[in-house]
């Protein structure tokens, strides 16, 4: 559904949140937070600056272990302002805290109930404005579309009982089936997830000295789940590692690499297989100044295509933790090189769970 | 078959009992946010098997902290945590909610902000927003540099490991008020050092060391900072040339170790003065490390 976004509405919140800082009164308001996005996009043809993005965050605690996390945001497609629920989630950190209270050694099972962005890999799950370059590279655009892949559903993670962190996400999922989203795959022409989804995450990390830390994560994803015949589902398997330093800031460094294999069939064809992978190292020049590097390709889906390789360079530069400009050159093979030029701003005790 | 059972009920009473005298003499594991919380809490723990973790160590911008997963794992294992608060630590949010640890969740005996326990400073009287720089809604969170924080912060830890591990009760109460005596007399001693030194005025780079200057009144003339977590401008470090220039005592330049020395250094070659690149945190995190940071400190720029 594609509602048309009012500028009044949007005013009356940034007063009510004014209002609410204002007042210094004791509140159990939400949390709120304004996070918005200027983007311009120059290459030789098409050449465009807007304000690509106003991301509206709602959180607020139900219950001492119960959380609750809405993201909207107004994105600019074609020249029109969508509204649209990025996520809409209720996050239980201990599911059997809420459900059995009395039973005190239960084991620890988060559960996250809503509308979601999925658990694939490392960027898929990040807002926007999270991302470590502007535009996701070509596979991850591809298998999961311009704004990221979310569905509504349910969501079971466990700390596995071993001596390095080793979390557990299954996920069970409906597609979210608004235009918006139809829109956007038709747009890409990427992979179509129908129906139901289940997926699986291993997320793991050790130290790897007391300042830098080695994460990685086995990713799966079932499309279609409940179909009957096999070739209109799509399996999507994917290996996530990423190599970093504790502090941000000067001499701040990490290295995150994702490969991804599919097999999916286009419009009901027979099923092919299609891979992809990129890796990118990010940089701290200052306290400041980040620059980072990241090359990737998206191979061919069966016979059908070519591949493409991408390499991104990007700068950024950090003015307080919630406003950043950033910059990328990205060079593709038999396309225009384009240059993407990024203001964020937040506003609100803006804050994402870690990821 | 009688005889059975009763080796049966016998053999369960003997298991409960050495589990339930394992779980009473289980050592407590706290986990500290910081090194300095770190070494508090080793003065409050001395002499008692209670076991001490720490999430950051060392010298680092709290603001600039990634958080971890094997963070995680830290918290995971805690009886105790105890945080700085204050917006400082925001990210240790993220970390507690993937733990599932429901000692350390907020509102339980095993969660434990630290800021509760202080007397805060620059708290805004007004609605605050980016134009003001990096303000803190809740005041300035360096309050760890004032040596009485210090003991208050003690005073509230002990308070806590009471309630979680009553039978060590006496030894905790005994260790926080030991450890106020001991910052009483150093700080008595401390003052009389800053009598007898040469003081000058202090400019920082950041805000940092606010309750330092406090705690021995020693005069600030303002921050190179133009506003909190904005880099130096050319205009602002103009217009504290001027200030520094008015001074008749001498000029000193503070920058805490994560912050770029070298805008302190430029300005102290132009005005003349002392620039000092210091760590606003303990080297070791014990009772001892905590009263050392400010021997070094005063040491430093008392001279």
């Amino acid at each position: 559904m594609i509602i048309r976004f009012s500028l009044g509405l949007l005013v009356a919140i940034l007063a009510a949140t004014g209002l609410t800082a204002q007042q210094k009164q004791v509140t159990d308001l939400p949390d709120i937070s304004i996070i918005g996005q200027f983007n311009t996009h120059l290459s030789q043809t098409e050449k465009k600056g807007e304000v690509s993005e106003i991301e509206l965050a709602f959180s607020h605690y139900l219950y001492p272990t119960v959380k609750a996390d809405v993201y909207v945001g107004i994105h600019k497609e074609e020249g029109k302002h969508t509204l649209e629920l990025e996520e809409a989630m209720v996050n239980f950190s201990d599911l059997l805290a809420v459900a059995v209270p009395q039973w005190e050694t239960a084991p620890g099972i988060g559960a996250i109930v809503g509308k979601k962005r999925l658990g694939i890999g490392r960027l898929n799950p990040l807002h926007s404005e999270q991302r470590p370059f502007i535009a996701n590279p070509a596979v991850v655009t591809h298998l999961f579309g311009v704004h990221g892949l979310a569905a509504e559903g349910l969501q079971l993670n466990t700390l596995l009982p071993l001596p390095i962190f080793s979390q557990l996400e299954l996920g069970f999922w409906t597609t979210a089936t608004h235009e918006e989203h139809e829109k956007e795959h038709k747009k890409h022409e990427g992979m179509e997830y129908g129906h139901r989804l289940a997926t699986a995450r291993l997320w793991n990390s050790v130290a790897v000295s007391s300042r830098v830390e080695l994460e990685w994560g086995l990713n799966y994803l079932l499309g279609n789940a409940t179909a009957s015949k096999s070739d209109a589902k799509q399996d999507l398997v994917a290996v996530d590692a990423k190599l970093a330093s504790h502090a941000r800031g000067k001499h701040a460094w990490d290295v995150q690499a994702e490969y991804y294999t599919v097999t999916y069939g286009d419009d009901g064809q027979k099923r092919h297989a299609q891979t992809g992978a990129y890796m990118s190292g990010v940089y701290g020049l200052t306290n400041q100044l980040k620059m980072g590097l990241r090359a990737g390709y998206l191979g061919k889906h069966g016979h059908e295509g070519k591949q493409r390789d991408q390499v991104s360079i990007l700068a950024i530069r950090q003015l307080t933790e919630t406003t950043k400009f950033n910059v990328q050159y990205q060079f593709e093979k038999d396309k225009d090189a384009l240059l993407l030029l990024q203001f964020i701003f937040g506003m609100g005790p803006h804050a994402h769970a870690l990821q | 078959m009688r005889m059975r059972y009763s080796s049966l009920v016998i053999a369960l009473f003997t298991t409960v009992a050495i589990q339930h005298t394992a779980i009473k003499a289980a050592p407590l594991t706290v986990v500290a946010a910081t090194s300095d919380l770190a070494a508090i809490t080793d003065a409050v723990v001395q002499n008692t098997d209670t076991r001490i973790m720490t999430l950051v160590k060392g010298p680092v911008n709290m603001h600039a902290i990634n958080p971890r997963p094997s963070m995680v794992m830290h918290v995971r294992k805690a009886d105790v945590l105890i945080r700085i608060g204050m917006q400082q630590d925001s990210w240790l949010d993220g970390v507690i909610q993937v733990a599932r640890n429901r000692n350390v969740m907020p509102q339980q005996p095993g969660y434990l902000d630290a800021s509760d326990a202080i007397e805060p400073l620059d708290v805004p009287t007004h609605s605050i927003d980016g134009s003001m720089g990096d303000v803190h809604l809740q005041g300035n969170p360096h309050y760890l540099l004032d040596p009485r924080n210090g003991a208050r912060v003690a005073a509230a830890i002990a308070n806590r490991l009471v309630v979680l591990d009553p039978s060590q009760a006496a030894v905790y109460h005994a260790n926080a008020a030991q450890f106020k005596r001991d910052i009483n007399q150093r700080y008595t001693e401390w003052l009389a050092f800053r009598q007898r030194a040469q003081v000058g005025v202090f400019v920082t780079y950041h805000s940092t060391w606010r309750y330092l200057l406090h705690a021995f009144d020693l005069k600030s003339l303002g921050e190179l900072e133009p506003l909190p977590g904005i880099p130096p401008t050319t205009r602002h470090l103009a217009a504290m040339y001027t200030k520094a220039q008015a001074q008749t005592q001498p000029v000193t330049i503070v920058t805490a170790r994560y912050y770029p020395a070298r805008a302190g250094e430029t300005y102290s070659r132009r005005i003349g003065g002392k620039a000092h690149v210091l760590s606003p945190t303990v080297a070791e995190p014990t009772k001892a490390g905590y009263l050392a940071l400010f021997d070094t400190l005063l040491g430093t720029l008392l001279p």
